[in-house]
């Protein structure tokens, strides 16, 4: 478990980032984090191991206070991918970059080559094994990324924004792939992001918003469908949908939908019963 | 534009058979040629290597355009040293109008021309055969030893890589900087010494400065300095035919060298 | 002014080559291009701009080829917003940025600072709100208008943006897609806009498809319903409230595909009461 009580994080340059969060990241779930830009997200992936210390309260990782525990062990329990490929691969050749974590930690050549395999073909990669990196796509980039550090095992694994600049097909399929991965592992998965498909799937949901102070509060921590319920009302809820606008103007017209249709097939299929 | 024109650092002779080789025997192979090359002061000397580097252009089927791209890089100095050397060596010289030909210059310039063209082919086979991440793992592994002096050549290397990555993220930040300001009509032309140091670099910089940033941050959240690193099994062996051509190369600019 | 693309064909390293392609497009009108990664958007973006020489092929401007020897004159007359364009600023204010053109052009710094004006009104901004400040204090979507006015203020007959959309929030997407109808309005330009997404199309007098680097269907937003299946293939997805109106009458549902903005919620709606009722 990863336990936020009570967080608040303010930048050397006294801009507050977040305040008062409180907040349970369980193992084996799907949690996702939502919100518009400035409310906070990335500083609290961030936080969740221990890359930043709370100004006040305390974040715990399985027991563990990230500002006192040693960052190795923390690292280990928690793996960070984010946004912007061409930041995180550091090697010439894929397979080398998916490598680099396990080397990192000292484990038997043979183990950094199983690892490496089977995260390889657990997010299709395989084909792409020895392909120099700089000849990849974006998509694939991305994908190469959140190998690296899948191949750490971690207990967490925290994706910040990782499906914002792929095609919704191409994010469906890492989302998948790191679900069985997740499920293998009895992992948790915390999974920054602003797709209305993205957080259905989620066991819960963290809704950020900005306060007047500055700093990001939590408006709301549920299950997807209630978290929904208010946010697609709010435009500045940070979750994007292009069905949003139909659904609403619908319901404002008297359509009965239930608010977690995601896909023009799942409208359709509402509207039909 | 600048990365259809600028091929820095790209590997073009992927598929040939230099790339097969395994990159040590390549990066030993260079620098004994270019030792022998720096000591061969006999134009018998420089032939036979000349002969050599020759043997190593057609067997690893380097392109006539690539050699020519390279040499004409360094052309220019070449020239304007020999030209130097030829007007100011003294001893005896032929007078042509206000320059003193000397004939030792002549000889001199030669030489040294001939010497460096030697050693900018024998680099251009290494980087045509050879991936950068392959010459920096290559080096890795021949001076790994160094790491039993304290020298941190794990480090260095994992530096060298990384920097290898920036290269043609740089390119494509100046290529869409022209194009920038291309598409507002402003032509190549204008590329002053002060539009390059306030419009490109300091954009430049800056976003190399994120860049290495967030590099650092995903080095620290893969565990990269918290404990001994695992050394994988080399995915090119050296094998028979690297030990064959070391040995080849020894011997040809050893013999080389003693020809006098 | 009318642009046509003939026959063009350019191969570059890496890229999706363009081959054999086709375009016209008419005197002050809106062209949406669609296509999807790797189609050769930015390569056609740069040929259609007098930015890149075709291998084959000519552009015309008004019926005269822009690299002709007189065709510098021409290729003036074109602009391209870059995608991400907002990422590379060439001044340290907003006032620099803008200028950095109509600078290249003419000394007169009056006449520069009318230009500059005018550009930034034309993209919602007043000269005195933006000028001092740095591109890098505004917003998204706020920089990206900037990088639209710095492309006005040189006075493009022809003016091409690269996935204007692109990364932008709700907000900012709306007050772009006003901007490009404010633009296209009065007719004084002809305007192409590059896209992977049909949602994005809206207000386009005329959209084109292209796939593997050549033009493979033009018409009108009906039309790219009729051959849904040559969009399909080129990677292109119809918008959602198409998808859901085709699927309503599929069946038997009486709603219209292509409508005015609501007409579709309200025939929707109109029909599910019916239903429920029935």
């Amino acid at each position: 478990m990863i336990r936020l009580r009570q967080v608040g994080f303010e930048y050397p340059n006294r801009t507050a980032a977040l305040s008062d969060v409180n907040l349970d990241i369980e193992p084996g779930r799907l949690t996702a984090i939502i919100g518009p830009n400035g409310s906070g997200k990335s500083t609290l992936a961030r936080l969740l191991l221990g890359l930043l210390i709370p100004s006040t309260g305390t974040v715990e990782v399985e027991g563990l206070d990230t500002s006192t525990a040693d960052p190795a062990v923390l690292r280990r329990l928690v793996g960070l991918a984010w946004q912007n490929p061409d930041n995180q691969l550091v090697c010439g050749v894929v397979e080398d970059d998916v490598a680099f974590g396990p080397e990192n930690l000292g484990l038997p050549a043979h183990e950094v080559d199983d690892r490496v395999d089977f995260v390889l073909e657990i997010l299709n990669l395989s084909d792409l094994r020895f392909r120099s990196i700089q000849t990849l796509t974006l998509a694939q980039k991305q994908v190469v990324a959140v190998a690296g550090v899948m191949a750490l095992r971690p207990r967490y694994l925290v994706l910040d924004e990782v499906t914002s600049r792929l095609d919704p097909a191409a994010a469906q399929d890492l989302l998948a792939s790191v679900g069985r991965w997740a499920r293998q592992y009895d992992a948790g998965v915390v999974m920054v992001t602003h797709r209305l498909t993205e957080i259905l799937p989620a066991d819960a949901v963290c809704r950020l918003e900005p306060t007047q102070a500055g700093g990001g509060r939590v408006a709301a921590f549920a299950k997807p469908d209630e978290v929904l319920r208010e946010a697609r009302h709010d435009p500045d809820s940070g979750l994007e949908s292009p069905l949003f606008d139909i659904v609403l103007t619908l319901e404002d017209l008297g359509v009965d939908l239930p608010p977690n249709v995601a896909t023009p097939e799942e409208v359709v299929e509402a509207l039909c019963h | 534009m600048l990365s259809d024109v600028l091929p820095v650092l790209t590997y073009e002779g992927a598929g040939t058979p230099g790339a097969s080789v395994d990159a040590r025997a390549k990066l030993i192979v260079a620098m004994a040629g270019t030792v022998a090359v720096v000591l061969a002061t006999d134009p018998w000397q420089l032939l036979s290597l000349t002969g050599l580097v020759a043997a190593g252009i057609l067997l690893s089927r380097l392109p006539p355009a690539t050699l020519w791209r390279n040499l004409r890089a360094i052309l220019i100095f070449a020239v304007i040293g020999g030209a130097v050397l030829v007007l100011t060596t003294g001893g005896r010289s032929w007078i042509l109008g206000p320059f003193h030909v000397s004939q030792g210059g002549l000889a001199l310039a030669a030489r040294v021309t001939v010497q460096l063209l030697l050693l900018l082919l024998i680099t251009t086979l290494v980087t045509f055969t050879t991936s950068p991440f392959d010459i920096a793992a290559g080096l890795r592994r021949l001076l790994g030893f160094l790491r039993h002096l304290r020298i941190p050549i794990e480090d260095m290397t994992t530096m060298l890589t990384i920097a290898i990555t920036f290269v043609p993220i740089m390119t494509q930040e100046v290529d869409r900087f022209l194009t920038a300001r291309a598409a507002r009509g402003v032509g190549m032309r204008r590329l002053g010494m002060a539009t390059v140091m306030g419009d490109l670099l300091a954009p430049l910089i800056e976003s190399n400065l994120q860049r290495g940033e967030e590099l650092a941050l995903a080095l620290d959240t893969r565990l990269y300095g918290y404990g001994p690193r695992t050394h994988r099994h080399d995915r090119v062996r050296l094998d028979g035919f690297s030990a064959v051509l070391i040995l080849v190369v020894l011997v040809w600019a050893g013999l080389s060298l003693a020809l006098l | 002014m009318p642009l046509t693309l003939e026959r063009i064909g350019l191969t570059r390293r890496g890229r999706m080559p363009l081959q054999d392609l086709n375009l016209e497009v008419d005197d002050g009108s809106w062209l949406a291009v669609v296509g999807a990664n790797g189609s050769g958007r930015s390569t056609l973006a740069e040929v259609a701009t007098g930015l890149r020489k075709p291998q084959t092929g000519r552009v015309l401007l008004d019926g005269e080829d822009i690299w002709s020897r007189e065709g510098k004159v021409l290729r003036d007359r074109l602009g391209l917003v870059m995608q991400r364009a907002e990422d590379q600023f060439l001044g340290m204010t907003v006032y620099d940025d803008v200028a950095f053109g109509p600078r290249d052009r003419c000394t007169d710094e009056a006449e520069i600072h009318a230009a500059v004006t005018e550009a930034l009104r034309m993209v919602g901004f007043e000269l005195d709100d933006v000028a001092g400040r740095s591109p890098l204090q505004l917003s998204g979507g706020q920089r990206r208008r900037v990088a639209v006015a710095a492309i006005l203020a040189i006075r493009p007959d022809v003016l091409i943006l690269d996935e204007p959309f692109a990364g932008l929030d709700a907000e900012a997407r709306q007050d772009m897609a006003r901007l490009l109808n404010a633009l296209t309005g009065s007719g004084e330009r002809t305007v192409i806009t590059l896209t992977s997404d049909l949602q994005e199309v809206q207000g386009a007098g005329r959209i084109a498809v292209l796939a593997e680097g050549r033009i493979v269907l033009t018409g009108s937003l009906a039309d790219m319903v009729a051959n849904r299946r040559v969009c399909r293939e080129a990677g292109v997805t119809l918008p959602d409230r198409i998808r859901i109106a085709l699927e309503l009458r599929e069946r038997g549902w009486n709603v219209p595909v292509i409508g005015a903005e609501g007409k579709l919620e309200e025939a929707i709606a109109g029909e599910w009461r019916r239903r429920k009722h029935a």
